[in-house]
């Protein structure tokens, strides 16, 4: 019994010892599996703050998080368009750049600050307000859209190269046997289609929605699924699908997993990303709920170096926006430990820095706009 | 009933208050509103111009095609469960719970995964197709037939379960006296059996065909998009936040659970056959 008191009393002290050492501590909201903890050590090690990392699973939790003030989060990682929604109701601080001294030492990948300016002009079309996004947000993870296709049907790939979107909208024109299928997001189809009339995706209109509307019966999609996609193109069941290339690069490292080497998985599926496409970008922005902008600084300026970034990437798998982290991924090609060679390989391909064109985030419309765009799915779908 | 029970009600009375009754009513003044993600509170106008949607061809389609195919589904479920359930009350089995419980089996797995298997055998390429070479059900995957396929599947053991109540409950000696007084065994069954059992077939029937015309995962997932019924449709307005068509639509649907329930009380009034 006595022993026993004792060690409650030990117990008691070092709690209260615990609790009195005040450590400064980094609250951030965040996807889930979108932080590596190896990253969170290092950070936690080299600055004595604590991280306490939320978990949200869509960008109007992060929202409805941010504006209900119910925790006093010092990041938060919103994707483009919630970015954009943010600015505009004033919930973020501006970046201060002096504390961001690792900032100077990177460059942006081009299609980095293509995103950025496209968000500006979504801004300036709806609001009517300039607004620099880099004075709110540092880039995180981003990505592209892509086709996913099927690639033991015969001259698919070659045509896909050199027709580009023409190939998965005009069934009429090419491969009317190859079966089609949709992301089940009715603004996904409708940008799409837009994105093959060669016409902005932001853009609504009535004569635009009906252009929209004959391409996507012309495409006579044959699946309007979500992960399945994926799946039935690998499987041989569906023969091109628009995607994000993350899906793609998901079920890639599964087989490589499996044993199966790059060539062999090319050969059966693989994913043309166009030159036009689509795209997101998740961005670390400082809301202000935040009760301490030096810690948050702190973890941007972290993130911001490029073999941190890498190390990020390595457990989390989208592209990283800058030229110097992809460098050191890439410097992992004669890597004799296949995981980092086949993870170098992959970003070569599919996230590079080098690739050209035009890339659009998507801008949240309306209610009213999103409903016409979704009657308009229905529509087809019906006739 | 004793006044002193009563009191046991109460919290459920309360939590049907809470939340089916208010929220019925929440539903029926959205319907015939404005009201969507994009409105605040206070420019709330009741109005009856979202009734144009009813008549707009993408809603037609979808109530025919969830009307049609809860009918089939109803119909197929009736002729294949009362041969089940008949069976079943006939067989010389000791354990009939035993039966029973087989019929039930599927429904202690998760409906949407139970689905997602299924559509996975409907592929052209899939695991029995690896494992034995062929597939029984070959490429139906997002047709018609896969959907109906599916919702028979499914919705089978709602209409054996009340059959074989019914079917239980009927007294053995009205069965002697009619083969005593010299009918064939068939007209036994058509004359006495059936009719008696006809509760269970209706209580069935309505659980089946509610369940069906309300229901929108079957179709999303084995349809693969291809079939749209009203359910799904309700199903994007409320994801796209646009409440007030969405409660619109399944105000509709709510009349018809209502006169169908309606039915039921006027047939079955001690909800016997109900399990």
């Amino acid at each position: 019994m006595k022993k026993f008191a004792i060690l409650l009393v030990l117990t008691l002290v070092s709690t209260f010892m615990v609790a009195c050492q005040s450590k400064q501590t980094l609250r951030i909201l965040n996807w889930g599996e979108y932080l590596n903890p190896e990253v969170v050590e290092l950070f936690e090690a080299e600055y004595n703050i604590k991280v306490i990392e939320g978990i949200a699973d869509s960008n109007e939790l992060f929202y409805s998080k941010i504006k209900s003030k119910t925790t006093a989060y010092d990041i938060v990682i919103p994707s483009d368009y919630m970015v954009e929604k943010m600015v505009q109701e004033d919930m973020l601080f501006e970046l201060d750049y002096s504390l961001l001294t690792n900032y100077s030492n990177v460059t942006y990948m081009e299609a980095v600050d293509q995103i950025y300016s496209s968000m500006a002009a979504t801004t300036l079309a709806a609001t009517g307000e300039t607004v620099d996004f880099k004075d709110y947000a540092v880039p995180y993870f981003w990505g592209t859209f892509g086709i996913i296709y099927n690639n033991r049907v015969d001259g698919l790939e070659e045509s896909l190269n050199a027709n580009g979107w023409d190939v998965f909208f005009e069934a009429d024109n090419y491969f009317p046997e190859a079966t089609r299928g949709m992301y089940d997001v009715a603004q996904f189809a409708y940008a799409a289609s837009l994105m093959y009339l060669d016409e902005n995706p932001n853009l609504y209109s009535e004569t635009l929605l009906d252009q929209s509307k004959t391409a996507i019966e012309t495409a006579n999609f044959t699946e309007w699924g979500t992960d399945t996609l994926k799946r039935n193109v690998e499987a041989d069941n569906l023969d091109m699908a628009f995607v994000y290339t993350g899906d793609y690069l998901d079920r890639m490292y599964i087989q490589l997993d499996e044993g199966r080497t790059l060539e062999e998985i090319q050969a059966d599926f693989n994913i043309y990303i166009p030159e036009t496409t689509m795209v997101f970008i998740d961005n670390m922005v400082i809301p202000n709920t935040s009760k301490d902008l030096d810690a948050a600084h702190k973890f941007i300026n972290f993130v911001l170096r490029p073999e941190m970034m890498a190390l990020n990437a390595e457990s989390v798998g989208y592209a990283v926006p800058t030229e110097e982290a992809f460098d050191i991924i890439i410097s992992h090609l004669d890597d004799e430990d296949a995981f980092y060679h086949n993870w170098a390989y992959a970003n070569m391909f599919y996230n590079s820095k080098d690739r050209e064109g035009t890339f659009y985030p998507l801008t949240s419309f309306d209610v009213d706009t999103i409903d016409e765009i979704n009657t308009m799915i229905q529509v087809i779908r019906t006739e | 009933m004793n006044k002193f029970y009563k009191r046991f009600a109460m919290p459920y009375q309360i939590w049907l208050t809470i939340l089916v009754f208010i929220p019925l009513i929440a539903l029926i003044v959205i319907g015939f509103s404005n009201y969507n993600s994009s409105i605040d509170l206070v420019d709330l106008n009741l109005t009856l111009s979202n009734l144009h949607l009813l008549i707009e061809s993408q809603t037609l389609v979808a109530y025919k095609n969830s009307f049609l195919f809860a009918s089939v589904t109803t119909l197929v479920c009736f002729v294949l469960g009362y041969l089940v359930a008949y069976q079943i009350k006939q067989s010389k089995f000791k354990n009939k719970f035993v039966l029973l419980t087989i019929i039930i089996l599927p429904m202690w797995s998760n409906l949407i995964l139970r689905t997602e298997s299924l559509l996975n055998i409907m592929e052209k390429n899939n695991i029995l197709n690896s494992i034995i070479g062929f597939s029984i059900f070959g490429d139906i995957a997002g047709t018609q037939a896969a959907v109906l396929f599916g919702l028979i599947f499914t919705y089978m053991p709602f209409m054996i379960l009340p059959i074989y109540t019914a079917l239980e409950k009927i007294d053995f000696s009205l069965i002697e006296a009619s083969n005593d007084l010299g009918l064939t065994p068939f007209m036994t069954f058509w004359k006495v059996t059936f009719p008696l059992s006809l509760k269970g077939v209706i209580t069935g029937s309505i659980m089946v065909f509610l369940s069906t015309i309300a229901g929108f995962a079957v179709p999303k997932i084995l349809g693969k998009g291809n079939l749209v019924f009203i359910g799904n449709i309700i199903d994007t307005k409320f994801l796209y936040t646009t409440f007030n068509d969405g409660s619109l639509l399944a105000i509709v649907i709510l009349v018809f659970i209502l006169g169908a329930l309606l039915i039921i009380t006027k047939i079955d009034k001690e909800g016997e056959t109900l399990l």
